[in-house]
């Protein structure tokens, strides 16, 4: 369960990165820079905290799925992904929406944007964390 | 289940209602003032959309809880809120602050809030949805 657990972090930290740079580097960039008061100067970015927030909410996201979520399956990780999709997406989406000056696309993108992003996550979790019961190749 | 799912949503919007106001209307406000530049006028905070936030995020936390989360009892609610609030005051916090020009004490903040805002909530749900076991 531990190879597992290993291999679905790198895993889903690797398409959610993926997803990140697709959506908020190319889909989105020129809702950004039609904004660009709001942000700060790309030069300014700070990668790395991006890097770690990423990291951490790998972690988090596995962990959760392999030590609380008893009942391991392909439906389970989904709903799963869908439920974290739904609270992230509102969240960051319509959350953010309510106090910052955002336009309404950018709040329905991100909104998606999460619950894909969650969605994917829970795939991969259901693809690669198998219940403890099943064979296991970790060994 | 469903009326302590029902009961623990209820408790839990409540909770954020009076942990968002103390933190956005109180602790943050004159940091908002400050960088008025970043927000909406206060006169053109979009409350109805803040109240809809809180009250599917709660829903859909209690829910998770409630249909995935196995061995139900206060430890693990705690253990899930907790893990929770690292990864969304993360997003929160430090998400906002590696791409908007906060200062780093609201990055800070952010996280804080949203890590006790989650681990109150596993609290609340810990507390009243117990194991089918435990009803007989």
């Amino acid at each position: 369960m531990f190879k597992r657990s290993v291999l679905a972090a790198l895993a889903i930290f690797a398409v959610w990165s993926v997803w990140e740079i697709l959506l908020h580097g190319v889909l989105l960039g020129p809702t950004y820079q039609e904004t660009a008061e709001l942000w700060r100067p790309m030069e300014e970015i700070k990668l790395n905290v991006m890097h770690v927030v990423r990291a951490i909410g790998t972690l988090g996201f596995v962990l959760i799925y392999v030590r609380l979520i008893d009942r391991k399956s392909m439906a389970s990780a989904l709903c799963y992904g869908l439920l974290m999709g739904v609270i992230f997406g509102i969240s960051t989406g319509y959350g953010s929406y309510s106090y910052m000056p955002i336009p309404y696309k950018l709040a329905l993108s991100w909104f998606f944007g999460e619950l894909v992003r969650m969605l994917a996550g829970g795939l991969l979790l259901g693809l690669i964390v198998k219940p403890s019961s099943e064979p296991s190749t970790d060994n | 289940m469903i009326k302590q799912t029902a009961r623990s949503v209820l408790a839990i919007y409540l909770a954020w209602n009076v942990l968002e106001f103390v933190l956005h209307g109180v602790i943050l406000k004159p940091t908002y003032l400050a960088t008025t530049e970043l927000w909406r006028p206060l006169g053109e905070w979009k409350y109805g959309v803040g109240q809809v936030v809180m009250a599917v995020s709660a829903a859909a936390f209690a829910l998770l809880y409630v249909r995935l989360i196995g061995n139900k009892c206060l430890r693990t609610a705690l253990c899930y809120g907790f893990l929770f609030g690292i990864m969304g005051g993360a997003v929160a916090g430090y998400g906002t602050y590696s791409a908007r020009p906060i200062p780093h004490h609201v990055a800070l903040t952010l996280f804080f809030a949203k890590l006790i805002k989650m681990t109150l909530a596993s609290l609340i749900v810990g507390m009243i949805v117990r194991p089918r076991v435990a009803e007989a």
